[in-house]
């Protein structure tokens, strides 16, 4: 019963070999000319971006599509929401609403956008361990003065982590609910509200008893938020420099 | 009256490369009113198979039938009642008897039948109707496993699975939970614990299969499993095959202290003292 | 030398009800002890206190000549006592094994060298080298239990309180993780075992019973297996023992009570 949820793969291409903080950072990026695509064209090139990423790694395509399943019935719903509910010139009516073109290229844009942001991201999760990207993402936040507002960017990175450590974990929790209350009859569609009621009770007081165990495993492994080294030397080096600039260069160039 | 299992084959994630054969060829019969043990170690397939029985899974390749009915939906859920792991777990209702009764009304079941139903369940595992109007996250982890099984018992199953029940248990909570098993089992309710704890079932339980990797490597009675001596077989019987082995001539089909004890001192020639 | 020093404990739980009462216990740096009792006798809470992961109601508790009670000293007393807890999946925290076991080093702030250093250690005592990439919840319960002691161990504490890590495990990984609880013993570390099963307890140095909030019995396993009715208090006595002790008061007289198959074997054969 495995799930690959934005799940680490191990492995030593060379986008695994990447600083972190490159990697975090390129995701930025790509994210922004994403948000800022309006046309199919452009698209398209955020596309042959991302295939070219996935040759110098060594996932495969099969697990970037895992990641994005649970989603696409989500995209699906967008999807139609955007194509009957613009204005614009009608393609064809269906109980009284119209489907129209303007409809169908937002439509088509908004769930490209989607599906390309869940991909960068799984890529970078499975080529990028989750203590990796919180030692990233804790030496890019340290020069900011974040402590003036009482947040320290070590607690901040952690809490990244863990949450990227219980969606694998909370979820085994909850396939096991399931097939118990199943058993004992759950009915979805005689008793919806009593469905609902005994799944999210105990999901909330198994993520609280979960939280509460990890947070006394780490009290007692000395955690205390503050000071704390890695595991990991960063050290950039010229080759991530480069991998980066080449990357910005591409992004802006197609699209 | 009975549930089958005819040679079936289950297949996690069939096609992908993440697939796993989690049970191969498995053929196993579990009559109404038997006390069974299916055993075997962690990745035996015991969670599997488990899942086939009230129709949670259905095979990749053969068939389960519960009472001569496919194995699916939720009149077999009605039948066979699974108690799996961690049991605390699946509380939820704001009074005791809400969560117990969940099932049975899940069922069909409406008062007065499903009031008698709870209380009896209750009274049964010895937690008494008074709790009833209590919330089921004020007991302890002891008592959240009782109300946990009542949950299962109210619906008055023809036949209850447990995933592991004795794990975590001390020696008197054990004891307890075994003696209302035999207890059901001797009512006709056909019991199917499985475990990979074998010693305490030994002279309970009036089958045993034993599941390794996926297939099932041994079925009998408890007698004809001590005799075959499995590697997961409890102390006492490796003593026994021991002291056969050097020569003293105990019986090799012994299981439980008390039958190991008499055999020891008949072969020493010691007169068997009162036990206290 | 006492290590950890424990005097008129008293220990309420938030609604009230007392947890342990009035607990005098010693223990000193090297002994291998194992804390028996059934569920609520208070041996939990006990333990919790050695690492200050609770704080006393009356009474007090010192680890090393440090007080629990003052806040300032939790910190070296976590280094000194390290804890292992019965579920291993809510104590992992990498996505690997290497990184769980380098969250304690990082905690202490060591150097990046340090800490692989460390790691590479642990991971040798323990015996899971071929596990260092693999992610931790892929494992078999005692494959998880060796990884969440290397992870304490890492931090090289004084002391690792292993509380009912074989309660949930099969056979197998009970052997596997009670195996290498005796080797971090023999290699300096004190431990204190804290389980309700007794089979685990015929190699300790000492055998602490608890019953009720209070220490009912402390002394050698085979002493108190002797003296002691432990059914009343709960708990199974190990199979090999209750047989040995059945057939000694039926007239066999071995030179003493066997504790285990293998001393049971020798008896019964001398007697022939």
């Amino acid at each position: 019963m495995n799930t690959l949820f934005f799940r680490y793969v191990p492995g030593n291409s060379f986008l695994h070999r990447l600083d972190p903080r490159v990697k975090i950072t390129g995701m930025m990026i790509v994210s922004i000319s994403i948000f800022m695509s309006s046309s199919l064209r452009q698209l398209a090139s955020v596309a042959l971006l991302f295939f070219l990423l996935l040759l110098f790694s060594s996932i495969s395509p099969k697990i970037i599509f895992d990641a994005v399943r649970p989603m696409l019935l989500f995209l699906a719903v967008i999807f139609i929401l955007q194509f009957f509910l613009m204005d614009g010139e009608p393609v064809f009516y269906i109980m009284g609403h119209d489907a129209t073109y303007e409809g169908l290229r937002h439509g088509v844009l908004l769930i490209l956008r989607f599906l390309f942001l869940l991909m960068f991201a799984s890529l970078l999760t499975a080529t990028t361990t989750p203590s990796l990207i919180t030692a990233g993402m804790e030496r890019m936040l340290r020069p900011l003065p974040l402590r003036k507002l009482g947040i320290s960017s070590f607690d901040l990175a952690t809490m990244v982590f863990l949450s990227l450590h219980f969606v694998p974990f909370l979820y085994g929790s909850f396939s096991h609910l399931r097939d118990a209350q199943i058993s004992r009859g759950l009915d979805m569609r005689r008793n919806p509200l009593g469905a609902v009621y005994s799944l999210s009770v105990p999901m909330v007081r198994i993520a609280i008893t979960s939280a509460e165990e990890v947070a006394v495993a780490m009290e007692s492994r000395c955690y205390q938020g503050e000071h704390r080294s890695s595991l990991h030397i960063l050290l950039l080096q010229k080759k991530d420099m480069a991998a980066l600039i080449s990357f910005s260069i591409m992004v802006l160039a197609l699209v | 009256m009975s549930i089958e299992v005819k040679d079936v084959t289950f297949r996690y994630a069939p096609g992908t490369p993440l697939e796993t054969t989690a049970l191969e060829g498995i053929s196993l019969s579990i009559n109404k009113g038997d006390f069974v043990l299916i055993s075997g170690a962690i990745g035996s397939g015991k969670s599997t198979l488990i899942r086939h029985l009230n129709g949670l899974l259905r095979p990749s390749s053969g068939q389960v039938t519960v009472d001569g009915i496919a194995a699916y939906g939720k009149k077999v859920k009605a039948k066979v009642g699974v108690l799996f792991q961690f049991p605390h777990q699946q509380l939820f209702g704001r009074t005791i008897f809400e969560d117990v009764a969940f099932g049975p009304r899940n069922f069909g079941l409406r008062n007065p039948e499903l009031k008698r139903q709870v209380h009896d369940a209750l009274e049964m595992l010895g937690l008494g109707q008074g709790i009833c109007p209590t919330s089921p996250f004020s007991l302890s982890g002891g008592q959240k496993r009782l109300v946990a099984i009542a949950g299962v018992l109210a619906s008055r199953p023809d036949y209850i699975v447990l995933d592991e029940p004795l794990s975590g248990l001390d020696a008197e909570h054990k004891k307890s939970l075994l003696s209302a098993l035999q207890l059901l089992s001797s009512k006709g309710t056909s019991v199917v614990v499985v475990s990979h704890q074998v010693s305490d079932l030994l002279s309970v339980a009036q089958k045993i299969f034993l599941l390794d990797r996926g297939s099932l490597v041994f079925s009998g009675t408890p007698a004809e499993y001590a005799k075959h001596s499995p590697p997961s077989m409890p102390e006492i019987n490796f003593l026994m095959k021991e002291l056969r082995s050097r020569g003293f001539d105990v019986r090799d089909d012994v299981f439980g202290i008390d039958d190991a004890f008499s055999e020891i001192t008949r072969v020493l020639g010691l007169k068997e003292a009162v036990e206290e | 030398m006492t290590m950890i020093d424990i005097r008129k404990l008293r220990y309420n739980y938030p609604d009230g009800t007392l947890a342990l009462d009035s607990v005098d216990l010693h223990i000193a740096r090297g002994e291998l002890i194992v804390i028996a009792g059934r569920n609520g006798s208070g041996k939990s809470s006990l333990v919790r206190h050695m690492n200050a992961l609770l704080l006393p109601s009356g009474g007090s508790v010192s680890v090393n000549g440090l007080c629990t009670s003052q806040k300032k000293h939790h910190p070296d007393i976590r280094r000194a006592v390290g804890m292992v807890f019965q579920e291993p999946d809510s104590q992992f925290i990498g996505m690997t094994v290497e990184e769980d076991i380098a969250f304690g080093p990082e905690n202490l702030g060591l150097p990046s060298s340090r800490i692989r250093n460390l790691v590479d250690i642990s991971v040798t005592t323990l015996g899971i080298s071929g596990l260092r990439y693999l992610s931790p919840r892929s494992l078999s319960g005692g494959q998880k239990q060796k990884v969440a002691a290397a992870g304490v161990l890492a931090m090289e504490p004084q002391c690792i309180i292993f509380d009912e890590i074989t309660s949930m495990l099969d056979p197998l990984s009970r052997q596997e993780i009670l195996g290498a609880i005796r080797h971090i013993h023999s290699g300096g570390t004190t431990v204190i075992h804290v389980t309700h099963r007794l089979e685990e307890a015929v190699d300790a140095d000492r055998l602490i019973i608890m019953d009720s909030g209070r220490i009912v019995a402390d002394g050698l396993p085979r002493n108190v297996f002797m003296e002691y009715d432990l059914e009343g208090y709960g708990i199974e006595m190990p199979v090999m023992v209750k047989l040995s002790k059945m057939l000694a008061s039926a007239g066999f007289s071995g030179r003493r009570l066997a504790l285990t198959k293998e001393e049971l074997l020798e008896d019964i054969c001398q007697l022939r």
